[in-house]
């Protein structure tokens, strides 16, 4: 089957030809709107440094002259703000646009949107309704589909052909290429972006406290067989709830614990499902290998990311990067715990081959969720 | 006098909760082997119509196609067979069947047409999803034989005659998680 990610040597080949020369240029950028940030964080401080200089003299005053300085600062950050998107948004525009149209050239991005909450709560993953929904960096587009046989039998066909056969070979070839015009080629949609959910509780003492139910990167994907329901796949070593209390919030159809033939996927992940034998139809002893290998690898590339720290904090990490999956009504959903930022640029740094690489992983992940799991292999009952 | 009345009554309240238990898992078994067999029923229908759309174009597969006839009609007479019995032919019927799909692929005239496509796609669809209620059917007869094996259920079970279910073991010949279509095409 034909590869659609994409490997690190041609992310290098396209570093060196396309990014390099890029970076270099907005380098001045950089510099300009950096020296603009520090030169605001300046006046910033001594702007706010005077009211409070004369609140001190004129205590009286001290209230009038506090809020003053509240006010300073609300404008100087605002500004500052607004001088660091500005760089951040040359960046994603030049910088991320190229990498994901490297990519694929059906991609489209927008680093303003992000996957709807509405998708997010259809996930039915999370027990409860986030307080706070944030998100970034929405690509989306399609992927061309392969049919397994059509491939494999030309490369057979072809392989195969002999000066007796040879017109029978290249009449079903030429066959076979008009009923796949791109136009009419079934295609599998794919959206993606990075989203944050957090929720929002009161402790004892009626302090608000925030708690990130979910940091990562949030996959929507037409998945490549058609059903009906739901089906939820999480860790059994969830962070923030237990899985039992899954549907507590949720209403019916009522979500149910099924155990596969899998034990080693019985071991990592609970199931849970609105018909049993649907999910056994998604979930085929070949597909749950596949989920395993693919959990795997993208657990391997986040922990990678993880600054250099103590052991411990290390080991914290790795440990909430956690995958979770749910399918639903033909669709596949695949969430991503990173607990990282994705796709952010840093104004005092100029931006490096290995930040390149992390946002080139993170939009190639896209595609080899496609690839390991076959998403793209359309052979029975997907119109 | 009240303690024996009073365990006595809390024993055969035990075996009322267990010769309930035992039937609502007889009846999961009975509910899903219907699915299962509604499934293979499907899938008999649809080999005739595979049949009779590739059967002019493929004189020299006779013999192939005389033998998935008669076996289709041997499942289509099974309504009054066991279990058992059902479950054997319908391995028979898949196999001969995916012998059938392999051979059909070297027929050119037949692959390309769109008909015989929308068959050969129907065909797989019926076979994943009879594979998932397989899977199901193997589930449920799993926990029922479980449950009847646990001390002292066991003896509950052989006061009443129930007995363990057999589990739908995939044979050689019929073994495929999804069709293999590229093994297909080295025949």
């Amino acid at each position: 089957m034909k590869k659609i990610s994409k490997t690190k040597e041609e992310f290098d080949q396209f570093y060196e030809e396309e990014i390099k020369g890029e970076i270099e240029e907005l380098e001045a950028n950089r510099n300009n709107l950096k020296k603009r940030r520090n030169k605001q964080a300046k006046i910033t401080t001594v702007a706010a440094l005077i009211p409070i200089v004369f609140g001190l003299i004129f205590s009286d005053y001290f209230i009038a002259f506090f809020i003053a300085t509240f006010v300073v600062l609300i404008i100087g950050f605002s500004k500052m703000s607004k001088t660091y998107k500005s760089f951040e948004g040359v960046m994603k525009q030049r910088i991320v646009r190229k990498v994901v149209t490297f990519i694929n050239p059906e991609f489209q991005y927008a680093p303003e949107k992000h996957i709807p909450k509405e998708t997010f709560l259809d996930t039915r993953v999370f027990p409860k309704k986030p307080d706070k929904y944030l998100g970034d960096d929405l690509i989306w587009g399609s992927v061309y589909d392969q049919d397994q046989s059509e491939t494999e039998e030309h490369e057979f066909s072809v392989q195969n052909a002999t000066p007796e056969n040879i017109k029978q070979v290249t009449s079903s070839l030429e066959r076979s290429e008009e009923d796949l015009q791109p136009e009419e080629s079934p295609k599998t949609d794919i959206a993606f972006s990075e989203v944050t959910a957090i929720d929002v509780w009161s402790d004892t003492d009626g302090h608000q406290q925030e708690t990130v139910i979910f940091q990562g990167l949030f996959f929507d994907v037409d998945f490549n067989k058609d059903f009906q329901g739901t089906t939820v796949i999480a860790p059994r070593k969830n962070l923030f709830f237990d899985f039992k209390k899954l549907d507590i919030f949720h209403k019916q159809p009522k979500l149910e614990e099924i155990e596969l033939d899998n034990v080693e996927f019985n071991e990592r992940f609970a199931v849970k499902t609105t018909d049993e034998v649907k999910a056994r139809y998604i979930l085929t002893p070949g597909f749950m290998e596949k989920m395993l290998a693919l959990t795997d690898g993208a657990k391997e590339r986040s922990k990678e990311r993880i600054p250099n720290q103590h052991l411990k904090i290390v080991a914290k990490t790795i440990e909430k990067i956690v995958p979770y999956f749910s399918f639903k009504d033909g669709k596949m959903y695949f969430l991503l715990n990173t607990l990282q930022d994705h796709f952010e640029f840093n104004i005092d740094k100029k931006a490096d081959k290995e930040s390149i690489y992390n946002y080139f992983e993170d939009i190639n992940q896209a595609l080899i969720l496609v690839e390991e799991l076959d998403l793209n292999l359309k052979l029975w009952n997907k119109a | 006098m009240f303690i024996i009345i009073g365990v006595v009554a809390l024993f055969l309240l035990y075996i009322i909760i267990t010769y309930n238990n035992v039937k609502k898992g007889a009846v999961k078994v009975e509910q899903s082997f219907s699915n299962m067999d509604v499934l293979l029923q499907n899938r008999a229908d649809e080999i005739v119509n595979l049949i009779s759309t590739t059967k002019s174009a493929v004189e020299n597969e006779k013999e192939l196609l005389e033998e998935v006839t008669a076996l289709r009609s041997q499942v289509n007479r099974n309504s009054t067979k066991n279990v058992e019995d059902k479950l054997a032919d319908s391995q028979r019927l898949e196999g001969s069947v995916n012998t059938l799909l392999g051979r059909l692929e070297a027929y050119p005239d037949i692959k390309f047409t769109s008909q015989y496509n929308h068959l050969q796609n129907r065909i797989t669809n019926i076979e994943e999803n009879i594979q998932a209620q397989r899977r199901t059917f193997n589930a449920r007869v799993a926990d029922f034989n479980a449950y009847l094996v646990t001390f002292p259920r066991n003896i509950i079970a052989s006061i009443f005659n129930f007995s363990q279910k057999p589990s739908f073991e995939v044979t050689d010949q019929s073994k495929k998680e999804n069709p293999d279509v590229s093994a297909m095409f080295e025949e």
